[in-house]
C-alpha cells in the first residue's frame, strides 16, 4: 500500500495521465486506478474531487455536467493544453526519480 | 427483524447531502457531484451482490469521514470569516446605504410636498416650473449628499471602503468574499443596517457624552449645524433627532443615553450572533438539528 505522502504526491499526474486517454468523470477515474495497480494505490474516493476542482482552477482539465443514463447528471473532466504540458513536465520528473532509483538499487531491466 | 421501511437511497443521499451542507467548505456542484459518485459506487457494490442499503454504508465508508471530506474541500472553498477588512466594506457600505438611502427618501418628501404645495399637474405642464423640478432633482443628488459630509470625512470613508473592498477581495480569488458574504441576506442586511446606524450614530454618540459648553471637537466634524441651514441636511438631521438617536448639544437625559447605549451595544451583539449563525435549521439524520446557514447550497 502507498504510503499517505505518496498518494498526495502522485494524484494529479495520476489524474492527468488517465484523463490523457480521453474524458471521463470522478468514480470511473478511481476505478481506473485500482484496476490498474490491483488495489496497491488506494484513493480515499472523496479526496479526488478537491484535487480534480483545483486542477480545474489551475486550468489544467476542464469540466462538464451530463446527463448519465440513470438520469443523475454526471461530472465530466478532460484535458485541457495547458494540463498536457503540466503532464509533460511530470513525466519527466517521475522518470528521472524512477530512473535515480533503478541505478541506485541495480534493477535489472525485466523482459515480461 | 425485518425493517418496517424500506431502505430509499435517494433519500439517504439527500439527507447525507444536507449534512455536508451545513459546511461552508462544500457548494452544491460539490454536493452533486458527492452524490453522483456515491449513485456509481454503490451500483457497483450491488452487481457484488450487496443489498441495496450495505451498499450504501459502504460507499459511504470508502467516500470518507465527513471531517476529512470538509477539511480537504474546504482547502478550496474557504469556511467564510468575517475578516475585519470584509467587515469594514459592510461598515462603510452600510453606511453609505443609509445616507443616500435616508437622503433620497427624504430628498424625495421634500420633492413630493414641493409639488403638492404647487400643484402635480402645473409643474410637469409648465415649463419654467420643469425646470425648477430638474433642479430640485440636481439639488437631491449633489448638494444633499455632500453636505452630510465634510471633505475630510468623506475622503476618510472612501479611502477606507477602497481598501476595505482591495483586501476582502484580494484575500481569496476575486471578489469571492464580498459576493460570498451577499449570499446570506439576513446577516448582509443586518450589517448594512445595523452596523451602518451605529457608524453613523456613534459620533453623536461619543458627542453626547461630552460635558456642555465649548468642545475642542466641533460638531460640525461630522454634520453641519443644522439649524444654520433650511435645506435636506437640516431635515435629515431633524428626522433621526425625533427617533431614538437624539442628538444633543448638552447631555441627553441619562434615559436617552441609556436607550442609545442599549441599542448599539444590541445591534452589535446582533451582528455577531447572525455572523456566527444564520437562521436556517438544518435537520440531520439522528433527528437533531444543525443551527447554521447552509451557506453555499442553492
Amino acid at each position: 500500500m502507498l504510503s499517505r505522502e505518496l498518494v498526495a504526491a502522485s494524484s494529479t499526474t495520476l489524474v492527468l495521465s488517465i484523463l490523457s486517454e480521453g474524458e471521463n468523470y470522478g468514480y470511473a477515474l478511481i476505478q481506473r486506478v485500482a484496476e490498474l495497480s490491483g488495489g496497491e494505490v488506494e484513493w480515499s474516493e472523496g479526496m479526488l474531487y478537491p484535487v480534480l476542482h483545483w486542477m480545474e482552477k489551475e486550468d489544467w482539465i476542464k469540466s462538464e455536467w451530463r446527463q448519465a443514463e440513470s438520469g443523475h447528471r454526471r461530472k465530466y473532466y478532460s484535458l485541457r493544453p495547458k494540463g498536457r504540458k503540466a503532464l509533460h513536465t511530470e513525466k519527466e520528473q517521475w522518470t528521472a526519480v524512477n530512473n535515480l532509483f533503478t541505478k541506485l538499487w541495480k534493477i535489472q531491466p525485466r523482459l515480461t | 427483524m425485518e425493517d418496517p421501511t424500506p431502505f430509499d437511497l435517494n433519500e439517504a443521499i439527500r439527507r447525507w447531502q444536507q449534512s455536508l451542507g451545513t459546511s461552508s467548505a462544500f457548494n452544491s456542484d460539490d454536493l452533486e457531484e458527492l452524490a453522483s459518485h456515491l449513485r456509481a459506487s454503490v451500483q457497483k457494490l450491488k452487481a457484488t451482490g450487496l443489498s441495496e442499503e450495505e451498499s450504501f454504508q459502504t460507499a459511504l465508508q470508502r467516500i470518507g469521514e465527513r471531517r476529512s471530506l470538509e477539511r480537504e474541500f474546504g482547502k478550496l472553498n474557504p469556511p467564510l470569516r468575517w475578516s475585519l477588512p470584509l467587515l469594514s466594506f459592510w461598515i462603510v457600505g452600510g453606511f453609505y446605504f443609509l445616507l443616500v438611502g435616508s437622503s433620497l427618501i427624504f430628498g424625495l418628501l421634500h420633492l413630493v410636498q414641493e409639488m403638492a404645495k404647487r400643484g402635480f399637474w402645473r409643474l410637469l405642464a409648465d415649463g419654467a416650473d420643469r425646470k425648477e423640478l430638474l433642479h430640485h432633482l440636481r439639488w437631491i443628488y449633489f448638494f444633499n449628499l455632500p453636505d452630510y459630509f465634510t471633505p475630510q470625512t468623506s475622503l476618510a470613508l472612501v479611502l477606507m471602503f477602497v481598501l476595505s473592498v482591495r483586501l476582502a477581495a484580494g484575500k481569496w480569488t476575486g471578489f469571492s468574499a464580498i459576493i460570498r458574504s451577499f449570499e446570506r441576506p439576513i446577516r448582509a442586511a443586518a450589517g448594512f443596517i445595523g452596523i451602518g446606524l451605529v457608524i453613523a450614530f456613534l459620533p453623536y454618540f461619543l458627542y453626547s457624552l461630552l460635558p456642555p459648553g465649548k468642545h475642542a471637537l466641533p460638531l460640525e466634524c461630522f454634520l453641519r449645524d443644522p439649524h444654520a441651514t433650511n435645506d435636506l441636511s437640516g431635515l435629515f438631521y431633524s428626522a433621526f433627532q425625533m427617533g431614538l438617536f437624539a442628538p444633543q448639544f448638552a447631555i441627553p437625559p441619562a434615559g436617552v443615553l441609556s436607550a442609545q447605549a442599549t441599542l448599539i451595544v444590541v445591534l452589535v451583539l446582533a451582528m455577531f450572533v447572525l455572523a456566527r449563525r444564520g437562521l436556517h435549521r438544518i435537520p440531520l439524520a439522528d433527528g437533531t438539528f444543525h443551527d447554521r446557514a447552509v451557506s453555499r447550497l442553492r
